[in-house]
C-alpha cells in the first residue's frame, strides 16, 4: 500500500520544533521515501489553494504538522479535498505516526517543496464543523467580521484576513470549542485536546444573582486558588532542595573566641593553609 | 434637542492622539465645552455626536478625533455621578489585550482573563490600585461579558478601558440600560499588546466626591416590594368589606400581573426624591390605587372579547358570569378612587383629576374600537394610532404623572411625561401589533376585534390585494394555510410597522432629552426599554 506524505513546517511563527520536522525528514531520507514539504499549510490553503492538489486529490494521504484535528478542518474546510479519499493526520512529534512512517511505502522517492513567499502571517480562526452548533456567538463577537452566515445558516470563517493577529478571543468565547486557531499556542484553542477553564455558568449567575457578590465571590475564589498554586509550587521547590542539597557540615572549632559572633574577627584559631578563621 | 432617525454616519474621524499630554489637553476642551451646555445623561449617540461636532466647528483641528471627543463628551456627562457612586458599587473593565500577547502566564475563565500579577503588562499595576479603592476588577476578552453587564439592569457603574471600535458596540447598551459609565481608549485597535493612558484612568479611578448619588434604582427589588402590597393582609386592610363582592375584587387584584403601573409610578417618586425615601402607607394607597384601575379595565375587556383566560387562570366572567365580572369591575374601580382620598397625599385635587382622565380617555379610547367593530370596516393608519394612544397611553400617563405630583414636580416635568407616556404607549401597541403578527397564527391579526396597524398600513399602500384577503378572511378561509405571510405585500407591512416602532421610541426618547433629573432620565430610558423589549 503505498502513500503520500505531507509534512507543514509552520514557518511563519513557528507553532512546531525545527527539530521535530529535520527529525522526520531525515527519516524519511534515509529509507529513501518521497514526501512534500509545505513552508505554511495555514497560508497556502489560503492564498494559493492550487498548490496543494497533490494534496487534495491524494488517495491516501499522511499529514504531519501541528494538531491533528486542527490539520483536518483546516484541510476539509477548504472544501477542495475529494471527500471519499483517505487522510490521516498526525502531530510530527506523535509516536504512533512516526511509527507508521516505518512501515508504509511511498510511490515516489522524490522530495517536494510547496512555499508561502507572502509576507502576511496566516492567523485566522478554523472551526470544527463536528462541534460546532451554528450559535453565532462568535458571530456576533468578532469586531472585525471575519465570520458570516451562509444562505443555509451556518457560520463560515469568510474574511480571514480581517482576523487579528494572536487574538484568540472568540475562540474563548465558543460554547462549543468548536473554533481552532491553529498557530495559537495552547490547548485546546490550538486544535489539541482539553477543555476550556468552566466559570460555574458565572454569566448566568450574573444574570441571575447580584452582579457584585459574584464578582467578589469570583476574586476571592481566585485569590485562593492563586495561593494555593503558590503554596504547591513553594512546597515542590522545598522538595527538590531537601532532597538534592546535603546538610552543611557544622565545622565550627571549640574555640570561645570573639570570632563567632563578630563579622570581621581577628582571632588565633587560623584554618590550616588559609589566612581565614576556620570557625567562622 | 430632536433625535434623528437615520444612523449617525460610521465615517467619523476615529483617531486618537498618542500622547498623554494632547489627550489631557483635549480634556480640558471638553470641560470648557460642557461647562456652557447643561449636559444630562444619559445622552443618545445622536447627540454626543452632535455635540462632537459642535466641538470641531470650534476647533476644526480636531476633526481627526471626533469618536474620542464623543467619548470625552459622554465621559463628561456622567462624571459628577460617578463620582457619587461608592468604589464598592463600581465595576472597573480592562480589556485582555493589554496582557502581554506571548508570556502572559494567565488563564481564563468565562467571565476573562485571571490576572496572575507576573508584571509583564500593566494590567497588574491597574489592577492593584483599583482593588485597593474598593472596584469590583474584570479583565474581559471582548463584548460578550460587557453585554451581559451592561444588559444585566445590575450594574450601577461602569468603567470601561477599549478601543473606541468596541465603544461603539457597548456605547448603545450603556445608554439602554441608562448604565453611569465612563470610556477611556485604547492607543491602538490592534487588539494585541495594547495600551493605556494611564495619567488618563488614574484621573479617573479615584474620583469621589463626599455625598453619594442617590439616583439608581433597583427595579428588581421594587418590583418585590411593590408586590408585597399586594399581598392579601395588605389588601384587606386597605379595602375592607366582609361580603363576597368584595372578596372577589380583593383576590382579582392580588392576581398576577407584571404590576408595571404601580412599579412606574413608585419608581419615579424615588428618581425623583432619592432612593432612601421612605414609601409610606400614602405613597402604598396610591400604587394600589393606579392598580385598580387598571384592573378593574381588564375584567371588563375580558367581558368585551369575551376571553377565556388571563394569567394562567379562568377570566372572572368565566368563573362567575358576565354581570356579576361587570359588578366586580364596577367596584374595584370605585376603589380606585376611594383609595387616593383616603391616601392623606398632599395632592389629592390633582391626583383624583388625572385620575379621573385617564379613566374618562381611556374609555373613548374603547369607545372608538367598539363603535368601530360594529361596522367591520378596516380603519385607516391615522385613526389607528389615535386608538393606540388613546387606550395605552393614559395608563403609563397616570402611573408617571402620580409618580410626579407627589415628588411635587413642576409643569415642565408634567409636560415631558406626557409627550413620553403618549410615544411609549403607541410604542406598545404597535409592538403587541406586530407580535400578532409575527407568530404563524394570524387569526389575531386580521380578526375584527382589535385593530391592526399592519392591516392598515397594507390596505393604505395595496387596497385591492388587502380587499380580496379581507373578504376571503371573513368568508372563513384559512388563510394561515395559504402562508399568506410569506406575501411581499405583507412582509412590506411589517417592516413598515417595525420602522413606526423605531420612530415612537426615538420620540419617547427625545421627548425626554431635556429632562433636567439626570436620575429621572436614567428610569425612564430604561423603562422604554423594559417595556418595549422586555
Amino acid at each position: 500500500m503505498t502513500k503520500k506524505i505531507f509534512i507543514c513546517g509552520c514557518e511563519k511563527d513557528g507553532k512546531i520544533e525545527k527539530k521535530s520536522v529535520e527529525r522526520l525528514i531525515h527519516s524519511l531520507e534515509e529509507k529513501n521515501m518521497g514526501y512534500t514539504y509545505i513552508e505554511d499549510l495555514c497560508g497556502t490553503v489560503l492564498k494559493t489553494p492550487d498548490a496543494l492538489e497533490s494534496l487534495f486529490t491524494a488517495a491516501d494521504a499522511l499529514v504531519f504538522g501541528c494538531q491533528s484535528r486542527a490539520m483536518q478542518n483546516l484541510i476539509s474546510n477548504s472544501g477542495k479535498k475529494i471527500h471519499e479519499n483517505k487522510t490521516e493526520y498526525y502531530h510530527i512529534d506523535d509516536a504512533d505516526g512516526n511509527k507508521l512512517v516505518e512501515s508504509v511505502k511511498t510511490d515516489n522517492p522524490k522530495a517536494l517543496k510547496i512555499k508561502y513567499a507572502d509576507e502576511w502571517k496566516p492567523w485566522y480562526p478554523v472551526i470544527d464543523y463536528e462541534r460546532c452548533n451554528g450559535c453565532r456567538k462568535c458571530l456576533n463577537f468578532c469586531l472585525f467580521s471575519v465570520y458570516s452566515v451562509e444562505d443555509d445558516g451556518s457560520v463560515v470563517v469568510s474574511a480571514s484576513a480581517n482576523c487579528k493577529d494572536m487574538c484568540p478571543a472568540c475562540a474563548r468565547v465558543c460554547p462549543q470549542n468548536a473554533i481552532i486557531f491553529p498557530k495559537h499556542a495552547e490547548s485546546p484553542i490550538d486544535g489539541g485536546e482539553g477543555v476550556m477553564l468552566s466559570g460555574d455558568n458565572i454569566l448566568e449567575q450574573i444574570q441571575n444573582d447580584d452582579v457584585y457578590s459574584v464578582l467578589s465571590a469570583r476574586r476571592s475564589n481566585f485569590k485562593v486558588s492563586l495561593l494555593k498554586k503558590e503554596q504547591l509550587k513553594m512546597a515542590e521547590e522545598e522538595r527538590i532542595n531537601c532532597s538534592t542539597k546535603e546538610e552543611p557540615q557544622d565545622k565550627a572549632c571549640e574555640c570561645d573566641c570573639i570570632c563567632k559572633t563578630e563579622t570581621e574577627p581577628d582571632c588565633d584559631c587560623k584554618d590550616e593553609g588559609s589566612d581565614k578563621n576556620c570557625c567562622c | 434637542m430632536i433625535l434623528r432617525k437615520d444612523k449617525p454616519s460610521g465615517k467619523l474621524g476615529n483617531g486618537l492622539p498618542q500622547s498623554p499630554e494632547k489627550l489631557k489637553q483635549i480634556r480640558d476642551l471638553i470641560c470648557d465645552y460642557a461647562a456652557e451646555k447643561e449636559l444630562v445623561p444619559p445622552l443618545q449617540e445622536e447627540e454626543v455626536i452632535f455635540h462632537s461636532g459642535e466641538l470641531i466647528k470650534k476647533h476644526p483641528e480636531l476633526f481627526l478625533y471626533q469618536k474620542l471627543l464623543a467619548v470625552m463628551i459622554n465621559n463628561h456627562s456622567w462624571r459628577d455621578i460617578v463620582s457619587g457612586i461608592p468604589f464598592n458599587r463600581r465595576i472597573l473593565l480592562l480589556p485582555k489585550c493589554i496582557s502581554h500577547s506571548t508570556d502572559c502566564p494567565a488563564q481564563f475563565d468565562e467571565l476573562g482573563l485571571l490576572c496572575e500579577q507576573c508584571g509583564k503588562c500593566d494590567i497588574a499595576d491597574i489592577l492593584t490600585q483599583a482593588d485597593e479603592l474598593g472596584y469590583h476588577t474584570l479583565v474581559s476578552e471582548g463584548t460578550t461579558t460587557v453585554t451581559t453587564l451592561l444588559t444585566s439592569g445590575k450594574v450601577e457603574c461602569v468603567i470601561g478601558v477599549g478601543c473606541l471600535h468596541s465603544f461603539e458596540r457597548s456605547f448603545p447598551l450603556a445608554v439602554k440600560e441608562g448604565v453611569p459609565s465612563i470610556a477611556i481608549p485604547l492607543y491602538n485597535n490592534d487588539c494585541k499588546d495594547s495600551k493605556v493612558d494611564e495619567i488618563w484612568l488614574n484621573e479617573v479611578l479615584p474620583i469621589r466626591r463626599e455625598s453619594n448619588w442617590r439616583g439608581w434604582i433597583n427595579i428588581d427589588a421594587l418590583r418585590s416590594e411593590v408586590d408585597s402590597w399586594f399581598e392579601k393582609e395588605q389588601l384587606e386592610y386597605m379595602l375592607e368589606g366582609d361580603d363576597k363582592s368584595s372578596q372577589i375584587s380583593r383576590d382579582w387584584l392580588a392576581e398576577g400581573g407584571k404590576r408595571w403601573r404601580p412599579l412606574i409610578m413608585v419608581a419615579v417618586y424615588k428618581a425623583l426624591k432619592g432612593t432612601e425615601v421612605n414609601l409610606d402607607e400614602c405613597i402604598q394607597k396610591l400604587a394600589v390605587s393606579i392598580e385598580s384601575f387598571h384592573k378593574a379595565s381588564l375584567v371588563h375587556d375580558d367581558i368585551v372579547d369575551d376571553d377565556n383566560e388571563r394569567y394562567g387562570k379562568a377570566t372572572l366572567h368565566k368563573q362567575y358570569d358576565t354581570s356579576v365580572a361587570i359588578n366586580i369591575g364596577d367596584l374595584i374601580l370605585g376603589y380606585g378612587y376611594q383609595l387616593i382620598a383616603e391616601s392623606g397625599a398632599k395632592h389629592i385635587r390633582k391626583l383624583l383629576k388625572i385620575a379621573a382622565l385617564g379613566h374618562r380617555d381611556l374609555s373613548i379610547g374603547q369607545g372608538e374600537e367598539l363603535l368601530w367593530r360594529r361596522n367591520k370596516k378596516l380603519l385607516s393608519v391615522d385613526k389607528i394610532i389615535k386608538i393606540f394612544s388613546l387606550k395605552t397611553s393614559p395608563a403609563f400617563e397616570v402611573a408617571l404623572q402620580f409618580g410626579a405630583i407627589i415628588s411635587d414636580a413642576d409643569d415642565e416635568v408634567m409636560k415631558i411625561l406626557t409627550a413620553y407616556s403618549s410615544a411609549l404607549g403607541i410604542a406598545y401597541q404597535i409592538k403587541d401589533d406586530l407580535e400578532d403578527f409575527n407568530h404563524d397564527n394570524l387569526d389575531n391579526a386580521f380578526n375584527t376585534i382589535q385593530p391592526s396597524l399592519v392591516t392598515a398600513l397594507i390596505n393604505r399602500k395595496y387596497p385591492d390585494k388587502m380587499e380580496v384577503w379581507f373578504k376571503d378572511f371573513q368568508n372563513g378561509d384559512d388563510l394561515s394555510k395559504k402562508e399568506i405571510w410569506k406575501q411581499t405585500e405583507i412582509r412590506e407591512g411589517i417592516k413598515e410597522a417595525e420602522q413606526m416602532l423605531e420612530d415612537y421610541k426615538l420620540q419617547a426618547l427625545s421627548s425626554i432629552a431635556d429632562l433636567k433629573s439626570p436620575a429621572l432620565k436614567i428610569l425612564l430610558t430604561r423603562f422604554l426599554n423594559k417595556i418595549l423589549n422586555g
